[in-house]
């Protein structure tokens, strides 16, 4: 799949401005939210091709943004790469039950987090 | 507790997260900032390439421009000059040909006197002398218009050594402070020259040698063969043949660089004022060159100047010249003189007539027309000057043929460069007289012409 439209969800702002700064310098064009209903509406106004989905969020959290979305048709086959700083086993488990394709943990390096996307884009 | 550590974890991982991007947005600010430097640095570079290209090309356009404006006054230079000399050789031509009329008029006198004088009576040397005398003047009127140089020369074989010899000893006696110390080559040197204007470039290198030796001092002068091989290792591009050479050294003030430049162009004298023409050098140029030959000097300032000539040795064998004796021919017969100049009327005539020829004159163009056509058939020779106001010689003569095909025409004229400039055949140089002329010369060309068979005179 060919991967155009990024939205990114995350409530810190230095990491959203960050990443956003990266992917459109490399060509993608980015939509950013920072709370979960926001989230939602972005996620059903910009379809983007994947998302950047931060799981502790103000409003609805990272989980259940994530279940709404797998659970709508118009956005159950968008990608949704989930990306948090809680690394417990059982809080990946939860995260890729709730429709997660990929579930990477903070500290991450932008080139791995981009390594992920592209893998998506190479399926 | 578990949860405990794993809320400190997550903030933990929250924390360097922000430490991480951070650090990345710092590398590639850092990145971006090393390649924005690189890029100006070529842009620079570029920048620097460029404008030693404009220095460059700025520098060549101002060379070329400098080269242009020498060139220009240098072109503007030439003109003044050449303009100069057009008007010096018109002044020249002019004053020539006034001069030598006056000594025609001289000469004409001497020898009316000369012809009723005994040679035994001590008066005829005077006479003589007086003679002698006006022929050093007509020369003195070549050699001072030297560079005007078209007057028809009489080539014929000469002897370098001999004209050497001749010429050093009229000068080394008024130049005593002067030692001469000469070296002739073995044989007699022959070249193929006219006399005087040869006599003209030896003496005016004397003149400037003893010019640069004003407190005395030795006038080295040699002659000698040298081959065509030679000639060209002196950086000269001659003929295929052998050339005689004539060396005037003098350890005299020598020149300035600037004045080595400057030698040959007219007008140009290092001499006091009257004591100069500006003349000599460009002259003495012109008639080497005239002669097929080349000249060529090198100098060093308070060493003195060496001049040398090359001239085409001649393979003619040089015939003693007989001592001339004048011999008069005359004859009975009618001729015709034209002439604006009164006094040469009044001399021409009184010769002629004393010669026994029947004289008829006029003193112009239509005049001279009127008496043929009034005595058509009577007059034998026509004498007619080529430079008169009005009608000049060469129309007259035109329109006197049409009367009579075969009518006999002797120019004269005291101009030496009239004979070419009237379109004039100089391969028949029996068809003109250059004035002043003695009695015995125009004697004999008068009988040669009459004595001409009809028909054949009036080419």
């Amino acid at each position: 799949m060919s991967i155009k439209k990024i939205l990114i969800v995350d409530d810190e702002i230095p990491i959203h401005n960050y990443l956003k700064k990266k992917f459109t310098k490399l060509g993608y064009e980015v939509s950013v939210a920072d709370e979960g209903h926001s989230a939602l509406d972005r996620a059903f106004l910009f379809l983007p091709d994947i998302l950047l989905l931060d799981i502790k969020l103000p409003g609805l959290n990272g989980i259940e943004v994530c279940k709404i979305l797998k659970s709508d048709e118009k956005t159950k086959h968008i990608p949704i790469i989930m990306l948090s700083a809680k690394a417990q086993t059982e809080e990946i488990e939860e995260g890729l039950k709730a429709g997660a394709d990929k579930y990477l943990c903070k500290p991450i390096g932008f080139p791995d987090i981009l390594k992920e996307i592209r893998r998506f884009e190479d399926s | 507790m578990e949860q405990t550590r794993a809320i400190f974890d997550e903030l933990e991982r929250r924390r360097i997260q922000e430490y991480i991007f951070n650090l990345e947005d710092i590398q590639d600010t850092t990145q971006d900032l090393i390649s924005e430097q690189k890029e100006l640095e070529k842009k620079v570079e570029d920048k620097n390439l460029e404008l030693r290209k404009l220095k460059e090309k700025l520098k060549e356009e101002l060379s070329e421009r400098k080269r242009a404006e020498t060139e220009k006054k240098n072109l503007e230079y030439q003109f003044l000059q050449s303009q100069k000399l057009e008007a010096m050789g018109k002044l020249g031509g002019g004053i020539a040909h006034d001069f030598n009329n006056i000594l025609t008029a001289i000469q004409g006198n001497i020898s009316l006197m000369m012809m009723v004088t005994d040679p035994a009576d001590p008066n005829w040397r005077q006479l003589n002398n007086i003679e002698n005398i006006i022929e050093r003047g007509s020369r003195l009127t070549s050699q001072i218009l030297g560079y005007v140089r078209k007057g028809k020369g009489e080539i014929r074989p000469l002897s370098l050594n001999r004209l050497v010899e001749e010429t050093l000893d009229a000068f080394s006696r008024t130049r005593k402070q002067i030692v001469v110390r000469k070296t002739l080559c073995p044989g007699s040197a022959c070249i193929n020259a006219d006399l005087s204007q040869m006599e003209q470039v030896l003496v005016n290198l004397y003149i400037n040698a003893a010019d640069a030796m004003p407190d005395g001092g030795d006038l080295f002068l040699e002659t000698g063969y040298i081959s065509h091989d030679d000639m060209t290792k002196r950086g000269l591009h001659p003929k295929q043949r052998r050339y005689v050479s004539l060396t005037i050294a003098d350890n005299g003030v020598g020149m300035d660089p600037n004045t080595q430049k400057r030698i040959f162009e007219p007008f140009f004298t290092t001499k006091k004022r009257g004591k100069g023409t500006g003349f000599g050098l460009s002259s003495v140029l012109g008639i080497v060159e005239d002669h097929g030959g080349y000249l060529s000097f090198y100098s060093v300032e308070g060493q003195g100047t060496t001049f040398e000539v090359y001239l085409p040795e001649s393979e003619e064998v040089i015939k003693e010249q007989p001592i001339e004796i004048e011999t008069f021919v005359g004859g009975t017969e009618t001729i015709l003189v034209v002439d604006d100049e009164e006094t040469n009327i009044d001399v021409i005539l009184r010769l002629l007539q004393a010669l026994g020829y029947q004289v008829v004159t006029a003193m112009n163009g239509e005049k001279a027309l009127a008496v043929f056509e009034s005595l058509m058939g009577s007059v034998d020779l026509v004498i007619l000057d080529l430079i008169m106001p009005g009608m000049g010689g060469a129309q007259v003569c035109e329109r006197l043929r049409k009367i009579d095909p075969n009518v006999k025409v002797l120019f004269m004229s005291g101009c030496e460069t009239a004979f070419e400039d009237f379109g004039l055949n100089e391969e028949d140089p029996k068809h003109y007289i250059q004035k002043p002329f003695r009695v015995g010369g125009l004697s004999r060309k008068v009988r040669e012409l009459i004595d001409t068979e009809k028909g054949q005179a009036a080419k």
